[in-house]
């Protein structure tokens, strides 16, 4: 089991084949992708290219038609509700237009999910929320509704509350969309900040191609349910292939005027760093069943 | 300009010449048609364009409808040889006559509305029973593991839907209570029999208009309020944001509202009968020389037990209904603003509706085993 790991670990996610239909207008075709651990991925693409849906399925709001979910080379359709919940308690999202409960301020809105885990006690969470706010530099609207913020405030306290609980993978839906420029660029650095402070492998849904230029360690390219292109974003945006050309076009950046993001932290550094942080591993299933399924899969 | 079609050999290329505008398109359409009727299904008829100097849109319509028809009927037809502005021109009709093929139109008509109607409420019933089986699945397990259910909710909304509704449910029962004794009164009296008006009112409020008029306003406000407020918490993500924290939104929103309702209407039933009585009795006192005594003597005679349980019993059925119906409607907005509008309405539009079968069902079933 440890020489099968030494020599290949599994990517953190992967999909197989991956289709998704609703009522007969297929949306994804059969995608083949793959995540590892510590990778910043930007997910880009036109309207109605799927990539929402993707994102839902990566975060198991959505089964998909056909094809395989792999989390650590487990195929979660293997996985009772569970040993599922388990491996969804891994992943958060940011979501596009926030999400937060109306009827709670900012505090009780981050401290939601950790309330319902038992074994911490008030002291415990406050000292965790407020943590998690002041990395963000929101303590100071803690008492706030979400109806009194601004768009830039409610994304940081969406983050907030996606990273409470300490995910391992975070999902942003659209993080720039509606917001002005100048905030769209500290929301690129919030997601590297958040990125090098947790840890965490990021996968952002976006449609603004100077985000994903910024951000990202590799971008995947969606058009019509398919993947049309996948690499490294300086290629991708740079690329002749006519494919391509409109996304580099629309994102009204001359893709010669792009230079090297300087503070750019690499995911293979990300991913040791969380390896000397975890020298165990993920956290992941318990009970003896879930050990031999692992083990099953790994075999197989 | 168009030559005659019984030139054409069986391969050669069917030739169109010079100016293609109005002025030929009766010729070309008549030559068109012709060719038509000769072609079958697996012939090919290659059309040649590239001695026409000009086309307009008609006669462009005309060729492109013809050559459709031609498709439909399996004939290979194949256009070539357009010069560049003829090539224009005919491939901007071509986008606008390729869509209709393929498309049916859509049917009208008293049938098809019956039809489509009755489908509607097939599947619309077929998404509330699975949405009742999913909350039963989701209270079996709070009932395995009550840890995980949402407790906390439970007191605020049975506030917000009991508490809140005591006003409006007393004035109303009061009234009710108050009419039918005033309706009565006049019948009664002509028989001299006054203090019958306890009864009619006892029996009729506990067992029937109490629980009834009680659910109708229950329906208006907090079932509405549910749909409302899940369908606002749809649209905004905010029920996909729960659950990616780990949270169901069975369990979390539906459960607690729906036990909330249960055990407030029993409540405000009571309530009501009360107050309807009271209505009843007003009526008694002020216009039939009747004793408050008298009456409520007459009242307890009258009532038993049963006629206030089996009127608690269609309460908290019709709480259930209220809720299933309301949150139901919420989970399924769709589309903004104007969905959580229309959500809401069908909500109370099918709970007033569900209420009434439901209660004629405890009629029914009540009065068949003399109950």
């Amino acid at each position: 089991m440890h020489d099968a790991q030494a020599v290949r670990p599994p990517p953190l996610i992967e999909m197989r084949k991956v289709s998704k239909s609703f009522d007969g207008k297929v949306v994804l075709h059969e995608l083949d992708f793959c995540v590892q651990r510590g990778e910043t991925v930007a997910i880009i693409g036109g309207s109605g290219s799927g990539k929402s849906t993707l994102a839902r399925i990566l975060m198991g709001l959505e089964k998909p038609t056909s094809g395989e979910l792999l989390v650590d080379g487990v195929c979660l359709s293997t996985l009772d509700r569970r040993e599922l919940a388990d491996v969804h308690a891994r992943f958060a999202m940011v979501f596009q237009h926030h999400a937060l409960l109306d009827s709670l301020d900012v505090f009780d809105n981050v401290a939601f999910q950790l309330r319902d885990e038992h074994e911490l006690n008030e002291p415990e969470i406050s000292r965790r929320v407020t943590e998690v706010l002041r990395s963000l530099e929101i303590q100071d609207a803690a008492k706030k509704l979400p109806a009194e913020l601004s768009g830039g405030m409610a994304k940081r306290v969406g983050i907030a509350r996606a990273m409470v609980a300490g995910p391992e993978i975070l999902i942003y839906d659209e993080p720039t969309s509606g917001l002005d420029p100048m905030t769209s660029r500290t929301v690129d650095q919030l997601i590297e900040h958040m990125r090098d402070t947790y840890l965490v492998t990021s996968i952002v849904i976006t449609h603004d191609m100077v985000s994903a230029y910024n951000i990202a360690d590799r971008v995947v390219v969606l058009a019509s349910g398919h993947i049309v292109a996948e690499g490294d974003p300086r290629t991708i945006f740079k690329s002749e292939d006519p494919a391509l050309i409109p996304f580099a076009l629309s994102s009204g950046v001359d893709p010669s005027h792009l230079s090297p993001h300087a503070k750019h932290v690499s995911a293979e550094e990300i991913r040791a760093r969380w390896a000397k942080d975890h020298p165990h591993g993920a956290h992941r299933s318990h009970g003896f069943v879930a050990w031999l399924r692992r083990w099953k899969h790994r075999l197989s | 300009m168009t030559p005659d079609p019984a030139l054409r050999s069986e391969d050669a290329p069917f030739r169109l010449q010079g100016r293609l505008v109005l002025g030929e398109a009766k010729g070309l359409l008549d030559s068109l048609r012709k060719q038509e009727e000769t072609l079958r299904g697996g012939d090919t008829f290659p059309i040649d364009l590239s001695e026409v100097s000009e086309i307009d849109g008609a006669s462009a319509a005309i060729l492109l409808g013809s050559v459709r028809r031609l498709r439909d009927k399996g004939v290979t037809c194949e256009i070539s040889g357009a010069g560049e502005g003829v090539r224009e021109i005919v491939s901007l009709y071509e986008s606008a006559t390729s869509k209709k093929p393929g498309e049916p139109k859509p049917q009208t008509g008293m049938i098809v509305d019956v039809g489509r109607g009755t489908l509607a409420l097939v599947l619309g019933i077929k998404e509330v029973l699975g949405f009742v089986g999913q909350v039963v699945i989701e209270a079996l397990g709070v009932i395995r593991r009550p840890q995980t259910g949402n407790w906390r909710d439970i007191v605020p909304i049975a506030e917000r839907s009991g508490a809140d509704a005591v006003p409006i449910v007393v004035f109303i029962n009061f009234l009710v209570g108050f009419v039918m004794g005033f309706q009565g009164a006049k019948q009664l009296k002509m028989f001299g029999a006054n203090i019958f008006v306890a009864d009619l009112v006892g029996l009729s409020v506990t067992r029937e208009l109490g629980p009834l008029m009680t659910a109708i306003i229950l329906s208006g406000r907090s079932g509405a309020a549910f749909a409302a407020e899940l369908g606002t918490m749809k649209v905004s993500e905010e029920i996909d944001a729960l659950r990616t924290l780990g949270f169901g939104p069975m369990r979390y929103l539906v459960l607690p509202r729906t036990l909330a309702l249960v055990l407030v209407a029993p409540v405000l039933t009571l309530l009501a009968d009360f107050v309807g009585i009271a209505g009843g009795l007003l009526v008694g006192v002020t216009s039939l020389n009747l004793s408050v005594a008298g009456y409520w003597q007459e009242t307890r005679k009258v009532i038993h037990a049963w006629d206030i349980n089996s009127g608690l019993l269609k309460a908290v059925a019709f709480a259930l209904v209220i809720s299933l119906i309301s949150c139901q409607q919420g989970f399924a907005t769709t589309g903004g603003a104007e969905g959580v509008g229309r959500r809401t309405t069908t909500s109370v539009v099918s709970s007033l509706f569900a209420l009434i079968l439901v209660d004629t069902a405890f009629t029914v079933f009540f009065r068949v085993f003399d109950l």
